[in-house]
Protein backbone atom coordinates (compact mmCIF):
# COMPACT_ATOMS: atom_id res chain seq x y z
CA UNK A 1 0.00 0.00 0.00
CA UNK A 2 1.42 3.49 -1.00
CA UNK A 3 2.86 5.56 1.87
CA UNK A 4 0.17 8.30 1.25
CA UNK A 5 -2.58 5.82 1.16
CA UNK A 6 -5.20 7.30 3.49
CA UNK A 7 -7.75 4.19 4.84
CA UNK A 8 -11.24 5.71 4.97
CA UNK A 9 -12.64 2.23 5.43
CA UNK A 10 -13.30 1.94 9.62
CA UNK A 11 -11.59 -0.32 11.53
CA UNK A 12 -12.93 -3.52 13.13
CA UNK A 13 -14.09 -3.07 16.81
CA UNK A 14 -12.29 -5.57 19.30
CA UNK A 15 -15.46 -7.03 20.56
CA UNK A 16 -16.24 -7.89 16.66
CA UNK A 17 -12.89 -9.07 16.30
CA UNK A 18 -13.21 -11.32 19.39
CA UNK A 19 -16.50 -12.37 17.93
CA UNK A 20 -14.86 -13.69 14.76
CA UNK A 21 -12.30 -15.38 16.65
CA UNK A 22 -14.94 -17.18 18.92
CA UNK A 23 -16.89 -18.27 15.43
CA UNK A 24 -13.68 -19.39 13.70
CA UNK A 25 -12.84 -21.86 16.84
CA UNK A 26 -16.59 -22.70 17.06
CA UNK A 27 -16.64 -23.54 13.60
CA UNK A 28 -13.24 -25.57 14.21
CA UNK A 29 -14.94 -27.59 17.59
CA UNK A 30 -18.19 -28.22 15.41
CA UNK A 31 -16.22 -30.08 13.07
CA UNK A 32 -15.71 -32.88 15.79
CA UNK A 33 -19.14 -33.68 16.09
CA UNK A 34 -19.41 -36.24 13.02
CA UNK A 35 -16.33 -37.69 14.34
CA UNK A 36 -17.89 -37.59 17.95
CA UNK A 37 -21.12 -39.35 16.39
CA UNK A 38 -19.17 -42.11 14.58
CA UNK A 39 -17.18 -42.78 18.07
CA UNK A 40 -20.54 -42.76 19.81
CA UNK A 41 -21.49 -45.33 16.74
CA UNK A 42 -18.94 -47.03 17.05
CA UNK A 43 -19.44 -48.05 20.68
CA UNK A 44 -22.96 -48.79 19.89
CA UNK A 45 -22.14 -51.51 17.56
CA UNK A 46 -19.59 -52.79 19.60
CA UNK A 47 -22.52 -52.97 22.58
CA UNK A 48 -24.79 -54.35 19.57
CA UNK A 49 -22.10 -56.65 18.56
CA UNK A 50 -21.96 -57.95 22.39
CA UNK A 51 -25.87 -58.43 22.73
CA UNK A 52 -26.25 -60.25 19.45
CA UNK A 53 -23.49 -62.60 20.99
CA UNK A 54 -25.15 -62.99 23.85
CA UNK A 55 -28.10 -64.24 22.00
CA UNK A 56 -26.44 -66.54 20.14
CA UNK A 57 -24.89 -68.08 22.84
CA UNK A 58 -28.59 -68.57 24.68
CA UNK A 59 -30.04 -69.90 21.34
CA UNK A 60 -27.57 -72.81 21.78
CA UNK A 61 -28.19 -73.02 25.68
CA UNK A 62 -31.53 -73.73 24.66
CA UNK A 63 -31.00 -75.79 21.88
CA UNK A 64 -28.79 -78.12 24.32
CA UNK A 65 -32.00 -77.65 26.90
CA UNK A 66 -34.18 -79.02 24.42
CA UNK A 67 -32.03 -81.67 23.51
CA UNK A 68 -31.19 -82.82 26.89
CA UNK A 69 -35.30 -82.60 27.60
CA UNK A 70 -35.62 -84.72 25.00
CA UNK A 71 -33.57 -87.67 26.02
CA UNK A 72 -35.66 -87.31 29.26
CA UNK A 73 -38.80 -87.56 28.12
CA UNK A 74 -38.52 -91.35 28.89
CA UNK A 75 -38.57 -90.63 32.45
CA UNK A 76 -41.52 -88.23 31.95
CA UNK A 77 -43.57 -90.78 30.28
CA UNK A 78 -42.86 -93.21 32.98
CA UNK A 79 -44.03 -91.23 35.63
CA UNK A 80 -46.88 -89.37 33.45
CA UNK A 81 -48.20 -93.47 33.03
CA UNK A 82 -47.65 -94.37 36.88
CA UNK A 83 -49.62 -90.69 37.76
CA UNK A 84 -52.12 -92.15 35.65
CA UNK A 85 -52.60 -95.35 36.08
CA UNK A 86 -52.49 -94.53 40.09
CA UNK A 87 -55.13 -91.86 39.87
CA UNK A 88 -57.19 -94.34 37.73
CA UNK A 89 -56.63 -97.36 40.59
CA UNK A 90 -57.54 -95.31 43.52
CA UNK A 91 -61.19 -96.15 43.40
CA UNK A 92 -60.52 -99.55 43.58
CA UNK A 93 -57.88 -99.82 46.00
CA UNK A 94 -60.02 -97.89 48.57
CA UNK A 95 -62.58 -100.73 47.83
CA UNK A 96 -59.95 -103.08 48.94
CA UNK A 97 -60.83 -104.32 52.27
CA UNK A 98 -60.18 -107.28 53.70
CA UNK A 99 -63.16 -108.69 54.57
CA UNK A 100 -61.44 -110.64 57.72
CA UNK A 101 -60.67 -107.42 59.20
CA UNK A 102 -64.35 -106.25 58.73
CA UNK A 103 -65.75 -109.26 60.93
CA UNK A 104 -63.17 -108.89 64.04
CA UNK A 105 -63.79 -104.80 63.77
CA UNK A 106 -67.66 -105.55 64.47
CA UNK A 107 -67.11 -108.84 66.57
CA UNK A 108 -64.73 -107.25 68.61
CA UNK A 109 -66.92 -103.62 69.16
CA UNK A 110 -70.29 -105.62 69.84
CA UNK A 111 -68.81 -108.71 72.24
CA UNK A 112 -68.20 -106.48 74.65
CA UNK A 113 -72.31 -105.65 75.06
CA UNK A 114 -74.33 -108.28 76.87
CA UNK A 115 -77.34 -106.74 75.33
CA UNK A 116 -76.38 -107.19 71.99
CA UNK A 117 -77.91 -110.77 71.29
CA UNK A 118 -77.22 -111.68 67.71
CA UNK A 119 -74.85 -110.99 64.00
CA UNK A 120 -76.86 -111.90 61.72
CA UNK A 121 -75.88 -111.12 58.37
CA UNK A 122 -73.59 -109.05 56.67
CA UNK A 123 -73.10 -107.10 53.48
CA UNK A 124 -71.60 -105.16 51.01
CA UNK A 125 -72.39 -103.14 48.50
CA UNK A 126 -71.15 -102.18 44.84
CA UNK A 127 -70.32 -98.52 46.19
CA UNK A 128 -68.10 -100.53 49.49
CA UNK A 129 -70.34 -100.13 52.20
CA UNK A 130 -70.54 -102.52 54.73
CA UNK A 131 -73.46 -103.26 56.62
CA UNK A 132 -73.67 -105.73 59.19
CA UNK A 133 -77.59 -106.64 60.59
CA UNK A 134 -78.20 -108.19 64.10
CA UNK A 135 -80.68 -107.78 67.44
CA UNK A 136 -80.64 -106.22 70.60
CA UNK A 137 -81.92 -105.95 73.82
CA UNK A 138 -82.19 -102.65 74.12
CA UNK A 139 -82.18 -99.32 72.17
CA UNK A 140 -79.90 -98.25 74.89
CA UNK A 141 -77.15 -100.82 74.11
CA UNK A 142 -77.73 -100.42 70.52
CA UNK A 143 -77.03 -96.78 71.15
CA UNK A 144 -74.04 -97.49 72.79
CA UNK A 145 -72.42 -99.69 69.53
CA UNK A 146 -73.20 -97.23 67.14
CA UNK A 147 -71.58 -94.70 69.70
CA UNK A 148 -68.51 -96.90 70.02
CA UNK A 149 -68.38 -97.52 65.92
CA UNK A 150 -68.15 -93.79 65.15
CA UNK A 151 -65.54 -93.49 67.67
CA UNK A 152 -63.21 -95.65 65.55
CA UNK A 153 -61.08 -93.96 63.47
CA UNK A 154 -61.38 -96.66 60.64
CA UNK A 155 -64.71 -96.64 60.05
CA UNK A 156 -66.25 -93.28 58.48
CA UNK A 157 -70.22 -92.67 57.63
CA UNK A 158 -71.36 -94.97 60.32
CA UNK A 159 -75.37 -95.08 60.01
CA UNK A 160 -78.27 -96.71 61.47
CA UNK A 161 -79.84 -98.00 58.75
CA UNK A 162 -82.81 -99.73 59.50
CA UNK A 163 -84.71 -100.32 63.59
CA UNK A 164 -87.29 -101.92 64.32
CA UNK A 165 -89.09 -103.17 67.93
CA UNK A 166 -90.30 -106.77 67.56
CA UNK A 167 -92.86 -106.82 70.56
CA UNK A 168 -93.37 -110.58 70.72
CA UNK A 169 -89.94 -111.45 70.99
CA UNK A 170 -88.87 -108.38 73.02
CA UNK A 171 -85.99 -107.27 70.67
CA UNK A 172 -84.50 -105.06 68.52
CA UNK A 173 -83.44 -105.47 65.08
CA UNK A 174 -80.90 -103.12 63.62
CA UNK A 175 -78.77 -103.21 60.57
CA UNK A 176 -75.84 -100.63 60.45
CA UNK A 177 -73.80 -99.28 57.68
CA UNK A 178 -70.38 -98.01 57.52
CA UNK A 179 -67.23 -97.41 54.91
CA UNK A 180 -63.84 -99.39 56.09
CA UNK A 181 -61.26 -96.38 55.51
CA UNK A 182 -58.32 -98.40 53.42
CA UNK A 183 -56.25 -95.38 52.59
CA UNK B 1 -2.48 16.87 -14.15
CA UNK B 2 -0.05 14.82 -12.60
CA UNK B 3 -1.49 15.15 -9.30
CA UNK B 4 -5.21 14.32 -11.03
CA UNK B 5 -3.26 11.07 -12.33
CA UNK B 6 -2.06 10.24 -9.17
CA UNK B 7 -5.80 10.79 -7.00
CA UNK B 8 -7.11 8.72 -9.82
CA UNK B 9 -4.94 5.90 -9.43
CA UNK B 10 -5.55 6.43 -5.82
CA UNK B 11 -9.03 6.47 -5.97
CA UNK B 12 -8.33 2.79 -8.05
CA UNK B 13 -6.48 1.10 -5.28
CA UNK B 14 -9.03 2.10 -2.84
CA UNK B 15 -11.64 0.77 -4.59
CA UNK B 16 -9.95 -2.35 -4.96
CA UNK B 17 -8.76 -2.67 -1.48
CA UNK B 18 -12.79 -2.55 -1.02
CA UNK B 19 -13.57 -5.12 -3.44
CA UNK B 20 -11.04 -7.54 -2.02
CA UNK B 21 -12.13 -6.57 1.84
CA UNK B 22 -15.50 -7.71 0.68
CA UNK B 23 -14.04 -10.69 -1.09
CA UNK B 24 -12.63 -11.75 2.38
CA UNK B 25 -15.60 -11.02 4.14
CA UNK B 26 -17.32 -13.47 1.93
CA UNK B 27 -14.97 -16.19 2.38
CA UNK B 28 -14.67 -15.66 5.90
CA UNK B 29 -18.44 -15.92 6.44
CA UNK B 30 -18.43 -18.98 4.24
CA UNK B 31 -15.28 -20.57 6.19
CA UNK B 32 -16.97 -19.84 9.55
CA UNK B 33 -20.58 -21.44 8.51
CA UNK B 34 -20.08 -24.08 6.13
CA UNK B 35 -17.95 -26.06 8.00
CA UNK B 36 -20.10 -26.21 10.94
CA UNK B 37 -23.22 -26.67 8.91
CA UNK B 38 -21.72 -29.29 7.32
CA UNK B 39 -20.23 -31.02 10.25
CA UNK B 40 -23.80 -30.68 12.36
CA UNK B 41 -25.88 -31.90 9.52
CA UNK B 42 -23.14 -34.92 9.26
CA UNK B 43 -23.67 -35.36 13.00
CA UNK B 44 -27.39 -35.21 12.41
CA UNK B 45 -27.10 -37.83 9.65
CA UNK B 46 -24.82 -40.09 11.43
CA UNK B 47 -26.84 -39.68 14.87
CA UNK B 48 -30.45 -40.57 12.66
CA UNK B 49 -29.02 -43.29 10.16
CA UNK B 50 -26.56 -45.05 11.95
CA UNK B 51 -26.79 -44.43 16.30
CA UNK B 52 -30.61 -44.98 15.74
CA UNK B 53 -30.96 -47.96 13.82
CA UNK B 54 -27.75 -49.48 15.84
CA UNK B 55 -29.80 -48.52 19.31
CA UNK B 56 -33.33 -50.41 17.90
CA UNK B 57 -31.24 -53.05 16.92
CA UNK B 58 -29.60 -53.06 20.54
CA UNK B 59 -33.35 -52.91 22.04
CA UNK B 60 -34.25 -55.31 19.94
CA UNK B 61 -31.16 -58.11 20.86
CA UNK B 62 -31.83 -57.46 24.28
CA UNK B 63 -35.17 -57.85 24.29
CA UNK B 64 -35.38 -61.23 22.67
CA UNK B 65 -32.17 -61.87 25.28
CA UNK B 66 -34.14 -61.53 27.84
CA UNK B 67 -36.77 -63.92 26.22
CA UNK B 68 -34.55 -66.46 25.22
CA UNK B 69 -33.06 -66.07 29.22
CA UNK B 70 -36.47 -66.21 30.60
CA UNK B 71 -37.00 -69.57 28.21
CA UNK B 72 -33.78 -70.46 29.61
CA UNK B 73 -34.49 -70.39 32.79
CA UNK B 74 -38.32 -72.04 32.15
CA UNK B 75 -36.28 -74.93 30.81
CA UNK B 76 -33.70 -75.10 34.02
CA UNK B 77 -36.63 -75.50 35.93
CA UNK B 78 -38.21 -78.22 33.99
CA UNK B 79 -34.63 -79.81 33.19
CA UNK B 80 -34.49 -79.83 37.76
CA UNK B 81 -37.53 -81.33 37.60
CA UNK B 82 -36.78 -84.11 35.26
CA UNK B 83 -33.64 -84.88 36.47
CA UNK B 84 -35.76 -85.83 39.95
CA UNK B 85 -37.70 -88.14 37.94
CA UNK B 86 -34.73 -89.42 36.47
CA UNK B 87 -33.62 -89.85 39.93
CA UNK B 88 -36.68 -91.44 40.79
CA UNK B 89 -37.31 -93.82 37.63
CA UNK B 90 -35.89 -96.92 38.99
CA UNK B 91 -38.46 -96.84 41.85
CA UNK B 92 -41.14 -95.15 39.27
CA UNK B 93 -40.67 -98.47 37.12
CA UNK B 94 -40.47 -101.03 40.00
CA UNK B 95 -43.81 -99.98 40.84
CA UNK B 96 -45.03 -99.57 37.33
CA UNK B 97 -44.08 -103.85 37.67
CA UNK B 98 -46.26 -104.07 40.56
CA UNK B 99 -49.17 -102.53 38.85
CA UNK B 100 -48.15 -104.07 35.55
CA UNK B 101 -48.40 -107.52 37.53
CA UNK B 102 -51.45 -107.06 39.70
CA UNK B 103 -53.66 -105.40 37.06
CA UNK B 104 -52.01 -106.29 33.42
CA UNK B 105 -53.56 -105.50 30.22
CA UNK B 106 -56.68 -106.82 28.45
CA UNK B 107 -54.31 -108.94 26.46
CA UNK B 108 -53.11 -111.09 28.89
CA UNK B 109 -54.42 -114.27 29.57
CA UNK B 110 -56.38 -113.04 33.22
CA UNK B 111 -55.74 -116.31 35.39
CA UNK B 112 -59.03 -116.44 36.90
CA UNK B 113 -60.24 -116.92 40.62
CA UNK B 114 -62.14 -120.39 39.64
CA UNK B 115 -58.97 -122.66 40.92
CA UNK B 116 -58.49 -120.81 43.99
CA UNK B 117 -62.16 -121.04 44.93
CA UNK B 118 -62.50 -124.34 43.85
CA UNK B 119 -59.38 -125.62 45.71
CA UNK B 120 -60.20 -123.37 49.03
CA UNK B 121 -63.32 -124.24 49.16
CA UNK B 122 -62.56 -127.32 49.22
CA UNK B 123 -59.48 -127.42 51.86
CA UNK B 124 -61.51 -125.40 54.26
CA UNK B 125 -64.86 -127.54 53.79
CA UNK B 126 -67.18 -124.57 52.06
CA UNK B 127 -69.63 -125.51 50.15
CA UNK B 128 -69.18 -124.17 46.39
CA UNK B 129 -72.85 -124.19 45.58
CA UNK B 130 -72.74 -122.14 42.65
CA UNK B 131 -69.97 -120.41 40.78
CA UNK B 132 -70.36 -118.24 37.44
CA UNK B 133 -66.55 -117.33 36.44
CA UNK B 134 -65.67 -114.19 34.49
CA UNK B 135 -62.79 -114.26 32.30
CA UNK B 136 -64.64 -111.81 29.85
CA UNK B 137 -63.41 -108.73 30.25
CA UNK B 138 -65.99 -105.68 30.32
CA UNK B 139 -66.07 -102.22 29.75
CA UNK B 140 -66.80 -100.52 33.08
CA UNK B 141 -69.19 -97.30 33.17
CA UNK B 142 -70.71 -95.32 35.46
CA UNK B 143 -73.58 -98.10 35.90
CA UNK B 144 -75.86 -97.70 33.48
CA UNK B 145 -75.04 -100.16 30.52
CA UNK B 146 -72.63 -103.05 31.80
CA UNK B 147 -73.52 -105.42 35.44
CA UNK B 148 -74.46 -103.86 38.73
CA UNK B 149 -71.50 -106.07 40.19
CA UNK B 150 -69.20 -104.35 37.81
CA UNK B 151 -70.23 -101.30 38.80
CA UNK B 152 -67.86 -98.27 40.16
CA UNK B 153 -68.85 -95.82 42.95
CA UNK B 154 -68.91 -92.43 41.43
CA UNK B 155 -68.84 -90.96 45.02
CA UNK B 156 -65.94 -92.54 47.67
CA UNK B 157 -66.60 -93.11 51.07
CA UNK B 158 -66.30 -89.62 52.46
CA UNK B 159 -68.90 -88.61 49.89
CA UNK B 160 -66.11 -87.19 47.24
CA UNK B 161 -66.64 -87.65 43.86
CA UNK B 162 -64.08 -90.26 42.19
CA UNK B 163 -63.05 -90.28 38.68
CA UNK B 164 -64.96 -93.06 36.37
CA UNK B 165 -62.24 -95.22 34.15
CA UNK B 166 -64.85 -96.32 31.66
CA UNK B 167 -62.31 -95.85 29.26
CA UNK B 168 -59.02 -96.86 31.10
CA UNK B 169 -59.82 -100.35 32.49
CA UNK B 170 -61.83 -103.69 31.95
CA UNK B 171 -62.98 -105.81 34.93
CA UNK B 172 -63.98 -109.55 34.95
CA UNK B 173 -66.09 -110.07 37.90
CA UNK B 174 -66.71 -113.76 39.22
CA UNK B 175 -69.36 -114.49 41.02
CA UNK B 176 -69.44 -117.55 43.67
CA UNK B 177 -72.09 -119.00 46.21
CA UNK B 178 -70.31 -120.95 49.28
CA UNK B 179 -71.94 -122.17 52.11
CA UNK B 180 -69.93 -123.24 55.65
CA UNK B 181 -69.40 -122.19 58.85
CA UNK B 182 -68.21 -118.72 59.68
CA UNK B 183 -64.29 -119.63 60.60
CA UNK B 184 -63.90 -121.37 58.04
CA UNK B 185 -65.24 -119.02 55.45
CA UNK B 186 -62.92 -116.67 57.17
CA UNK B 187 -60.08 -118.92 56.48
CA UNK B 188 -61.03 -118.65 52.75
CA UNK B 189 -60.74 -115.01 53.14
CA UNK B 190 -57.08 -115.24 55.02
CA UNK B 191 -55.86 -116.87 51.86
CA UNK B 192 -58.06 -114.95 49.59
CA UNK B 193 -56.46 -111.70 50.86
CA UNK B 194 -52.69 -113.38 50.46
CA UNK B 195 -53.20 -113.75 46.83
CA UNK B 196 -51.02 -111.69 45.28
CA UNK B 197 -53.01 -110.26 42.68
CA UNK B 198 -55.61 -107.26 42.69
CA UNK B 199 -59.15 -108.87 43.16
CA UNK B 200 -61.99 -106.79 45.00
CA UNK B 201 -64.76 -108.17 46.74
CA UNK B 202 -67.51 -105.84 44.82
CA UNK B 203 -70.31 -107.17 46.40
CA UNK B 204 -70.94 -109.77 49.27
CA UNK B 205 -74.31 -111.14 51.14
CA UNK B 206 -73.22 -113.23 54.06
CA UNK B 207 -76.06 -114.27 55.95
CA UNK B 208 -76.01 -116.74 59.08
CA UNK B 209 -78.93 -119.43 59.13
CA UNK B 210 -79.92 -118.36 62.63
CA UNK B 211 -79.16 -116.18 65.44
CA UNK B 212 -75.07 -115.83 66.83
CA UNK B 213 -74.41 -113.93 69.67
CA UNK B 214 -71.17 -111.91 68.54
CA UNK B 215 -68.90 -113.53 70.68
CA UNK B 216 -69.55 -117.25 69.37
CA UNK B 217 -69.18 -116.35 65.62
CA UNK B 218 -66.06 -117.92 65.27
CA UNK B 219 -66.89 -120.80 67.22
CA UNK B 220 -70.30 -121.97 65.82
CA UNK B 221 -71.31 -124.49 63.89
CA UNK B 222 -73.88 -122.16 62.49
CA UNK B 223 -74.23 -122.17 58.60
CA UNK B 224 -73.53 -118.90 56.06
CA UNK B 225 -74.72 -118.77 53.31
CA UNK B 226 -72.51 -116.13 50.76
CA UNK B 227 -73.40 -115.05 47.63
CA UNK B 228 -70.33 -112.92 46.94
CA UNK B 229 -68.91 -111.14 43.74
CA UNK B 230 -65.20 -110.57 42.61
CA UNK B 231 -63.35 -107.98 40.14
CA UNK B 232 -60.55 -108.38 38.15
CA UNK B 233 -59.33 -105.15 36.61
CA UNK B 234 -57.39 -104.54 33.74
CA UNK B 235 -56.36 -102.08 31.25
CA UNK B 236 -57.53 -101.16 28.54
CA UNK B 237 -55.63 -101.47 25.23
CA UNK B 238 -56.22 -98.21 24.20
CA UNK B 239 -55.38 -96.59 27.27
CA UNK B 240 -51.99 -98.26 27.16
CA UNK B 241 -51.33 -97.60 23.84
CA UNK B 242 -52.23 -93.83 24.21
CA UNK B 243 -48.30 -93.06 25.39
CA UNK B 244 -49.24 -88.82 24.23
CA UNK B 245 -51.31 -88.98 27.34
CA UNK B 246 -48.85 -89.92 29.79
CA UNK B 247 -46.08 -87.59 27.98
CA UNK B 248 -49.11 -84.83 28.73
CA UNK B 249 -49.08 -85.19 32.84
CA UNK B 250 -47.22 -82.36 33.82
CA UNK B 251 -43.69 -83.13 35.32
CA UNK B 252 -44.66 -81.98 38.65
CA UNK B 253 -47.38 -84.45 39.05
CA UNK B 254 -46.43 -86.75 41.58
CA UNK B 255 -48.17 -90.49 42.43
CA UNK B 256 -50.50 -90.21 45.21
CA UNK B 257 -48.40 -91.00 47.67
CA UNK B 258 -50.99 -93.31 49.87
CA UNK B 259 -51.76 -95.52 47.27
CA UNK B 260 -48.52 -95.85 46.20
CA UNK B 261 -47.50 -97.13 49.71
CA UNK B 262 -49.83 -99.40 50.18
CA UNK B 263 -49.71 -101.11 46.91
CA UNK B 264 -45.80 -101.45 47.67
CA UNK B 265 -46.78 -102.59 51.14
CA UNK B 266 -49.49 -105.00 49.80
CA UNK B 267 -48.19 -106.22 46.64
CA UNK B 268 -44.19 -105.41 46.01
CA UNK B 269 -42.17 -108.89 46.17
Amino acid sequence: MPKNFVNLLTKKTQGEMKDARNIEFSSIYSAFLPILACVVWIGLVVANGAVANNVKIEKVNIETQKTMENDMTVFKKNNGQLVKKIDILKPIIERDVDPNKVFDQIRKNLSTYSEILSIDGYTRKSDGQFSFSGKSRTYLELSRVIKKFEENAELKNVNLKSISYNKESDVVSFAVTFYYVTL
Amino acid sequence: MELADRDLKTADEVSGSIKNSKKKDFLSVVKQYSIPLISVLLFLGIAVISIFHTVNSISDNYKQLEKLQATKKTNDDTLKKLNVLKERDATTISDLATIDEIVPSEKTKIVGLQEFIQNKTKEYNLYLKDMSIGEQLEKISDGTTTTKSSKLATVDAKGNPISLTENSLRVAPTSAKIEGKFSDIQKFFADFYKVNDLYIITTMNLKSSGSIAPAEITTSDQTWTMDITFSKYAFSEDFLSNETAFTQIPISAVPNETVIKYLRDRYSK
